[in-house]
């Protein structure tokens, strides 16, 4: 298992009603599982993030994710919705 | 004229003089309006050297084609010489104000001269006098605001006025209107206090005539297209029109870059006290917009309900309040940064140069550098909101140290020494504003090549454009590589970027359209722009024309500078930023090569990458030729002298 920050900004934080989150997922776990199992847990995530035609995430919202001791970076610059979830990683959503 | 109301009003305060004189067909099209107008304008009239708070600098206001029109929104532009850095300076406010002047029939209002007592500007559409303002000279803003509508007798009148910063010639100070619309940093309040005039109010019954309405109404339903709250495929289309900006302050501090204790650090420990999340639930009574505004919320009234600073009212905080009062300043009590940032609209100064100028004195301070015999007893570390509160007051007033502290940071820094001037944040003598150098490089050079010094308005949003929102043909188009551009591990086309977002930009500002509100399609796909000011004005103008006009602007603004002697050396940042990596968070170890992203951005504009400025060839493809000969006349005077002297 892998332990992971959630950072809820702006309209994600009324979705969820939190600022942020520690949660745990399993090994290999990608961004795009994370979403959906958000989605189940919160509602509203697939809506706001992903583009119903492409299937991929759209320009109107951003997840960022910072490795540990590492820079912020948008994932759609590094490996997108695949990206898989390491342990102490830190996922922004805004 | 359509679009344009074609008329120039021209105000000489020390001779009373008003004339009227025809907005001319040529420079309309070449400069479209807002800060073209007032480039043009400043670079004609002045001589190199002149002393900013001389009767002889100009106080330019100038709005645009489509203030007025259901698409224009209440920006304008104000520029001059800025006695805080010697070079020119404009500021862009918002509000209701252009819209107004529009109606009464005026595109610019040029000032010149100085009045032999304080005097306020009335316009009422062809009637324009000049009348004593001796009792609301010493007035706050919202006094003025207050006092002048009620001896008008009309409560709608649209007013630009100064505080008593401004009237004390401090440096910092700014010009404001609606209580809260703010702009002109440098200093451009002085230049109004220099020349006595205390406000200008004005009131119009006309309207802006459309050459081709049906047209225009396409235009403009495909740019609200792009506003949609809902439906934009910009990321801060809808989380402004809730928090306003100040929602930007947590992305900053996921992103590592929000300056924290005079830019010492990237990350804010108590960042969630100062949040736009904490700010909405607890503070905003309403939202506020400017004119014909489609975003709902850029702006709030908001209210300190209970705590010291029980009873505080005041409009527009923004992320740059938060930041320059807040974590710049270590402060993370939010009533009293509302606090500081009402005093600044009440007073008349820049808050982001106030917070900057505070921030470095706390470090001064804290490093045994200054102490308290200095600062008039007081203990000026970081965290102290009583003391920025009183600091920013004495600053107004240039009161004790507060007198230090009113010519900006640059001098301060200076005068005080020691060392001092390594972390004193500021470009070309103005002070350093919200986005971190440390950031990226395109912010990084965005902030050093800034003609008007630190700032970060004429390159936003400083990232480039999402090529989901974009048209792919005009994605094809762009004259950078989208993706290195877009790819911040590496400086790659940054340059050239920045050269497109800048021009890009000061179009939108000769449009006097909201930098805020071009994020999605129309971020790069000028078209719509195009087509709306083609019907507006009757004129025809294609997106490259339109850009073209950005070019030009942005020329002739580096040839004013030129003039006055500035080039690639002043095109630097603070030593902190070159030397200083964030030692955590999410930008940490980043340092921009500046040296590197300088000779890109020169190459990308066909600038001389020696000294910075404009060739005779770049100027004369955008029709300035008259400006390469005196810049090449200049040049010989100075080498003469060089000559002479050695």
């Amino acid at each position: 298992m892998a332990k992971i920050n959630l950072k809820y900004i702006a309209h994600f934080s009324l979705l969820t009603g939190k600022l942020e989150e520690g949660i745990e997922v399993r090994e290999k776990t990608t961004v795009s599982d994370l979403i959906k199992r958000l989605e189940q847990k919160y509602g509203g995530f697939e809506e706001a993030l992903i583009d119903e035609k492409t299937g991929r995430l759209n320009s109107r919202n951003k997840v960022a994710i910072r490795k540990a001791g590492g820079w912020t970076e948008n994932i759609t610059t590094l490996e997108g919705l695949n990206m898989e979830l390491s342990d102490g990683d830190t996922l922004i959503f805004w | 004229m359509c679009g344009w109301r074609g008329t120039i009003l021209n105000v000489d305060l020390s001779s009373g003089k008003i004339d009227k004189e025809k907005l001319p067909e040529d420079m309309a099209r070449d400069y479209l309006g807002g800060r073209g107008f007032n480039i043009k304008t400043l670079y004609q009239e002045l001589e190199p050297g002149v002393e900013p708070l001389s009767p002889e600098n100009i106080l330019v206001f100038g709005t645009g084609p489509l203030n007025g029109t259901p698409l224009g929104c209440g920006r304008m532009t104000v520029t001059t010489k800025s006695p805080q850095t010697g070079f020119f300076v404009e500021g862009n406010n918002g509000g209701f104000f252009a819209p107004e002047l529009k109606f009464a029939g005026y595109d610019i209002i040029v000032i010149r001269g100085r009045a032999d007592k304080p005097v306020y500007l009335w316009i009422k559409d062809e009637k324009v006098e000049i009348r004593d303002a001796s009792h609301i000279w010493g007035k706050t803003t919202w006094e003025t605001d207050r006092i002048i509508k009620e001896e008008l007798g009309d409560p709608e009148i649209q007013l630009r006025y100064i505080g008593p910063a401004g009237e004390n010639l401090v440096n910092t100070s700014i010009i404001l209107g609606n209580l809260a619309r703010a702009g002109g940093r440098g200093g451009a309040a002085a230049v109004m206090g220099s020349k006595n005039l205390k406000a200008i109010a004005v009131r119009g019954s006309g309207g802006v005539k459309i050459a081709r309405p049906r047209e225009f109404q396409e235009a403009l339903l495909e740019i609200w297209e792009d506003l949609d709250v809902d439906g934009s495929k910009d990321p801060f289309t809808r989380i402004w029109g809730l928090y306003g900006s100040p929602i930007v302050l947590r992305i900053q501090q996921e992103y590592g870059t929000l300056a924290t204790n005079n830019g010492q650090e990237g990350v804010f420990e108590k960042v969630m006290d100062i949040s736009g999340e904490e700010f909405l639930k607890n503070y905003v009574v309403k939202p506020k917009a400017c004119f014909c505004c489609q975003s709902p919320a850029c702006s709030h009234w908001c209210e300190v309900r209970d705590g010291p600073y029980a009873g505080t009212r005041t409009e527009g905080i923004q992320a740059g309040s938060t930041e320059a009062l807040g974590s710049y300043c270590g402060i993370s009590h939010l009533p009293a940064i509302i606090k500081g940032h009402a005093l600044c609209n009440e007073l008349g100064i820049g808050m982001f140069s106030t917070g900057t100028t505070i921030a470095w004195a706390m470090e001064a301070f804290e490093k045994g550098i200054i102490s308290s015999k200095d600062t008039d007893g007081l203990e000026l570390r970081f965290g102290n909101h009583e003391a920025m509160l009183q600091l920013i007051r004495k600053i107004a007033y240039r009161e004790g140290f507060g007198d230090l502290l009113a010519d900006g940071v640059k001098k301060a820094s200076e005068k005080i020494g020691k060392g001092s001037q390594d972390f004193a944040l500021h470009v070309k003598g103005l002070e350093y504003t919200a986005v971190e150098p440390r950031s990226s490089h395109v912010a990084a050079l965005m902030h050093a090549v800034n003609d008007q010094g630190s700032d970060h308005t004429r390159a936003y949003p400083p990232y480039p454009p999402s090529p989901q929102a974009v048209p792919q043909e005009i994605v094809e188009k762009l004259p950078f590589d989208l993706r290195k551009a877009s790819d911040d591990s590496i400086p790659d086309e940054k340059g050239k970027f920045l050269k497109w977002l800048f021009d890009s930009r000061a179009t939108l500002n000769c449009l006097e359209f909201c930098l805020f509100n071009s994020r999605a399609r129309t971020f790069a796909d000028f078209r719509p722009f195009a087509k709306a000011i083609t019907a507006a004005t009757g004129m025809k103008f294609s997106a490259d024309d339109l850009m073209e006009v950005g070019e030009r602007v942005i020329n002739l603004e580096r040839s004013f500078n030129a003039r006055e002697g500035a080039g690639r050396k002043d095109d630097t940042l603070a030593k902190r930023y070159l030397q200083e990596p964030f030692s955590k968070g999410g930008k940490a170890g980043f340092l921009p090569p500046l040296e590197e992203l300088l000779d890109q951005y020169y190459e990308a504009r066909g600038w001389d990458p020696e000294t910075g400025v404009p060739t005779r060839g770049k100027l004369g493809e955008l029709g300035l030729g008259e400006v390469a000969d005196q810049l090449e006349t200049l040049a010989k005077q100075m080498q003469g002298k060089h000559d002479g002297k050695d």
